[in-house]
């Protein structure tokens, strides 16, 4: 059952009108023209108060009756067989009730999990921990790309880590597709995986070397990329306890509590309705936090042993060895264009690594930014002995954008066009309103007035440049996702769903949704949210929450509303068709009798209602299904511009001024999509400036796993930011909301490279830019000047 | 003696003055943080103990030992081993769990409380040390459950958060420099701020924030 709907389309002032078919049991989806009084609205986070008093519980804070604490032996070598463990000593100290070693005779990267005690206090077990004796044989490892790649190279996995026995989580879920090298069926060579030549983002096209050959200009560069570890402020933790009838119950920091609870139900060997897993609060995720495993397990099976509940949790440097990081890329990238300003050719061969996992792929902005002809990628997964990577902050994007928009400078330099123009001219074939943000950048940075017409023409130490750079990510949603809606006699509305809330805002918007099609406001909502039994929704991933969750939000609003004005249409003697629910939820007839929301609620039989609502597909169709999640035709656009100084005796960059102009659909709540993008901007600064996981060449060992020599952006770091949100209505969903999180962080370090050419005439094309390498690049520019 | 896997020798003083003379660092050191020393000390912990304790006139531990604390006015008794810092009793012991700890060696702020009027690492505090001291957490900043402080309030309006996990860290870093500062410049809070980190990136919303609660216009952080 379906029906068809006027929608007006488009943004700023581009509308359109179309026609759309929607499902039937659909409310009139929001357009361009529709006034709302909530969504679109600066509401303050719904849990904000939660979080400023220190009430919110996150799953490190949890402490139940009886709990022990759990430790985890980790491997201090790269690569080793395990001959023996000994407990002996760890079962007789005080306070330990339980201990477990892994079936596990081989470990791969330094931080892999040996062994597990719980005791009543947390010195108790690291007291047991330090007691267990691990007899470890260490073999040859490789752990950075030029040891892994080369041919005497010890292999580090025969079979890749998908292979049986390989005793490694492999990372799962948009990383893994992206470097999807099983779609050509995949090639070993050492530790060396591939060729992949496309991508879920996209397919190779055209005719490369054809293009590079009638080109009137060429570039070709390399471009490199380190370790970014996710560093979540709340490490990895998960408690777990055992209830009679094995049943298992989970307090978890995963963020996707449904997943979790298939993988515990796997991995015990019990049906799903045998295992519980909530969460309330997740001190960020960015990424990781997908996968339970092992650490949940672990925890569950210590509680076994001990009848105890146990409470495991990572210490900061084992977060930063095993809990997922982004690989590294080494991209070499080949650029052709012509005199009038036209891309015509986009090359790049990818070598990455994401330790003993897979998805090191960063092909995404390559095959989407640019309306280019002739596209070709070739991806490569290099195995190393280090924790696996998983999914980041967009998987691949801030390395491939960084090298695709500097080497899109590059050319332009030799092509003697402005970046700006270029860009206007050949990445908005497939996001036209690149065009409207390009141009307001353009105007908020002062481009015309303040940047150098040459690269490196100011004089004295300090220089000073601007920089653009492109960002591009997808409509990714999850269709068949549910929320449901109960509305209780008092008035009271509360909604479920399964999804949780790292800090993007989950409940917040959902609370929107909801208040919106209710006449409510969205702190009148309460949200539940993190719990395996609720209805089924993705957790936060691919920044899809907002455009998946709150479409069916709205639709469960709008079912109990549909309920609740039949029964006041009973008590009104009215025809419910002739009813209103105005806002603050009173209920007008046409003969002005009129109900306000307690009394109507107050009429609900047996007390309450509920209704469940389910995101259908956009309205378009997909322009890829795979199962559970989709990808729409719109690209989300987006383009930043930086403003940086560079003290040229000291190699120092100062970034003083990001200007964003972003595309999220319709903006849902421009209070905390600021945040986001401000978020995703500081992020990319922090890993564009300053991370980077350093590797011992001889030991196999990670050397700065803190924070004092794994640097963060802090507070004196932080540029100006001014964001610029610029509608886009589709009409693809009955609300409209698009993502968010992941397209803030891609255009950041391309944006601010560009910027230090312009200020010194020197290319960066190393990551981080740390004082060493813009020294190095300066030295560099002298050389060429010379000679 | 928590994790004595190597680390840094030395951080750079945070805001973090030592209380009594005892700190969580000169207390490692003192236990001998060469690796010789580590290894001596692995496995024989009650027994160097009980060395210590004939030769030293009065020493504590390992045994837990009643330990008295003011925390956000009121007092707490607990029995803890010498070794727990300040963050670990606040936030296993005392089910004060507002207070976070994020890295557990002072280098990123999440564990912040006020010991008198200073801003402290918890996590760089041995508890034993605090006693006699006014600690005040996160917990201990609204007046009552219905009335936040003006500095909570302009954290919710400005969106001075998203996880929330450094935020009890960042608002006590914030509430001693109103305290000290009326009126702080944009530099200012940028110091006050300096030493906590936050991976969402809040960090403009979080000036933002300040500047609105100590009644000056956020929009001077657009420069």
């Amino acid at each position: 059952m379906a029906r068809e709907v006027k929608l007006t389309i488009g943004y700023d002032d581009q509308l359109t009108t179309v026609t759309r078919t929607i499902p039937d049991d659909e409310p009139p989806p929001w357009d361009a023209t529709s006034a709302l009084r909530v969504v679109g609205r600066p509401v303050p986070r719904v849990d904000a108060p939660d979080k400023v008093t220190g009430k919110a519980k996150y799953t490190r804070d949890l402490k139940l009756p009886g709990m022990l604490y759990g430790v985890i032996v980790r491997s201090p070598h790269a690569t080793a067989r395990i001959r023996e463990v000994g407990t002996s000593l760890a079962e007789k100290l005080p306070g330990v009730r339980a201990v477990y070693v892994l079936d596990r005779t081989q470990v791969r990267f330094q931080g892999h999990e040996v062994a597990a005690v719980a005791a009543d206090t947390l010195e108790h077990a690291e007291d047991a921990a330090r007691a267990i004796t691990v007899e470890y044989e260490p073999g040859p490892f490789v752990v950075t790309l030029d040891q892994a790649m080369r041919e005497d190279a010890p292999v580090v996995m025969p079979g890749g880590p998908t292979a049986p026995g390989a005793n490694v989580k492999a990372p799962s879920g948009i990383v893994r597709v992206a470097a999807a090298w099983a779609a050509d069926g995949p090639t070993q060579q050492g530790n060396v995986f591939g060729p992949a030549r496309g991508s879920l983002f996209g397919k190779n096209r055209g005719d490369v070397e054809q293009a590079v050959q009638t080109a009137e200009a060429v570039v070709e560069q390399e471009f490199y990329t380190s370790v970014q570890t996710h560093s979540c402020l709340e490490t990895h933790a998960a408690i777990a306890y055992w209830e009679p009838g094995n049943r298992l119950v989970v307090h978890c920091g995963a963020k996707s509590v449904t997943s979790t609870r298939e993988e515990l139900a796997d991995h015990f060997g019990l049906p799903h309705s045998h295992v519980r897993v909530t969460n309330e609060f997740i001190g960020g995720h960015f990424g990781s936090k997908a996968s339970s495993l092992p650490y949940t397990a672990i925890a569950a099976q210590l509680a076994k042993q001990a009848g105890r509940p146990v409470k495991v949790a990572l210490s900061r440097k084992d977060e930063h060895l095993a809990g997922g990081n982004r690989p590294l890329n080494r991209m070499r990238v080949r650029l052709a264009g012509t005199r009038d300003g036209v891309l015509t050719a986009i090359d790049l061969v990818n070598h990455g690594s994401a330790g003993v996992g897979f998805g090191a792929g960063a092909s995404g902005p390559f095959f989407s930014i640019y309306d280019c002809a002739n596209v070709r990628t070739a991806e490569y997964d290099v195995l190393m002995n280090t924790g696996p990577g998983c999914a980041f902050r967009a998987p691949g994007h801030p390395q491939g954008a960084f090298a695709l928009e500097v080497a899109i400078d590059m050319l332009c330099e030799r092509l003697g066009q402005d970046p700006v123009e270029f860009r206007l001219r050949n990445s908005c074939g497939r996001a036209p309103w690149r065009a409207e943000e390009l141009r307001i950048g353009t105007e908020r940075i002062g481009w015309k007035e303040r940047r150098n017409p040459t690269a490196g023409a100011g004089t004295g130490p300090v220089r000073r440049g601007i920089g653009v750079a492109n960002s591009v990510w997808y409509s990714v949603y999850n269709p068949g996702a549910q929320v449901e809606v109960q509305l209780n006699k008092d008035g009271s509305v509360i909604a479920f769903t399964s999804t949780s809330e790292p800090g993007a805002g989950s409940r917040t918007v959902i609370a929107q949704a909801v208040a919106e099609e209710l006449g409510l406001e969205a702190n009148q909502i309460e949200v539940r949210l993190a719990n395996a039994d609720y209805p089924y929704s993705p957790a936060p991933g691919g920044s899809k929450l907002t455009n998946t969750v709150t479409p069916p939000a709205r639709q469960a609003a709008y079912r109990v509303k549909q309920t609740l004005l039949r029964h006041a249409a009973r008590k009104l003697d009215a025809p419910v068709e002739t009813l209103t629910l105005q806002p603050g939820g009173r209920i007008v007839a046409q003969s002005g009798q009129s109900l306000e929301w307690k009394q109507a609620c107050a009429l609900l039989p047996g007390g309450k209602t509920a209704a469940l609502g389910e995101r259908s597909d956009d309205y378009g169709g997909p322009a890829a299904a795979f199962p559970s999640l989709s990808l729409g035709h719109e690209l989300i656009a987006g383009v930043q511009f930086a403003e940086v100084t560079v003290d040229e005796r000291l190699g120092r960059v100062t970034v003083e001024k990001i200007v964003a102009v972003q595309d999220c659909g319709r903006v849902f709540n421009p209070l905390l999509a600021e945040s986001q993008l401000q978020g995703g901007i500081i992020n990319a600064l922090s890993f564009g400036l300053f991370e980077e996981r350093v590797m011992d060449e001889v030991e196999g060992r990670m050397l700065n796993p803190d924070f004092l020599f794994y640097k963060l952006a802090g507070p004196r770091e932080m540029p100006v930011i001014d964001t610029v949100f610029v509608n886009v209505y589709h009409g693809q969903s009955s609300t409209g909301a698009r993502n968010l999180g992941e397209p803030a962080k891609v255009a950041t370090i391309a944006a601010i490279v560009n910027a230090i050419y312009n200020a010194t005439g020197a290319w960066i094309t190393e990551l981080p830019i740390t004082p060493g390498r813009v020294l190095a690049a300066l030295e560099a520019r002298d050389r060429r000047a010379r000679a | 003696m928590r994790r004595r896997e190597a680390g840094p020798a030395e951080s750079p003083p945070h805001h973090n003055p030592t209380p009594s003379g005892i700190s969580r660092r000169s207390f490692l050191k003192g236990a001998g943080a060469s690796a010789a020393g580590l290894a001596a000390a692995r496995l024989s912990l009650p027994a160097v103990a009980a060395e210590e304790q004939q030769s030293a006139e009065r020493v504590l531990g390992p045994d837990p030992v009643p330990m008295t604390f003011h925390v956000n006015g009121q007092t707490y008794t607990a029995r803890l081993e010498p070794r727990v810092t300040l963050a670990d009793a606040l936030r296993e012991h005392l089910d004060l769990t507002g207070t976070k700890l994020i890295c557990d060696r002072g280098t990123c702020g999440g564990c912040t409380v006020l010991l008198d009027t200073d801003p402290v690492v918890s996590c760089m505090v041995l508890a034993i040390t605090a006693q006699g001291k006014e600690i005040r957490t996160v917990e201990g900043l609204a007046k009552t459950d219905d009335q936040l402080d003006p500095l909570q309030e302009a954290f919710i309006a400005h969106d001075a958060l998203q996880c929330g996990y450094c935020t009890p860290g960042m608002l006590m870093s914030c509430c001693a420099l109103l305290n000290r500062t009326a009126k702080p410049s944009l530099a200012e809070i940028k110091t006050a701020v300096s030493g906590n980190l936050c991976r969402c990136g809040t960090y403009p919303h979080v000036f933002a924030a300040v500047l609105a609660a100590s009644g000056q216009d956020p929009n001077l952080l657009k420069g």
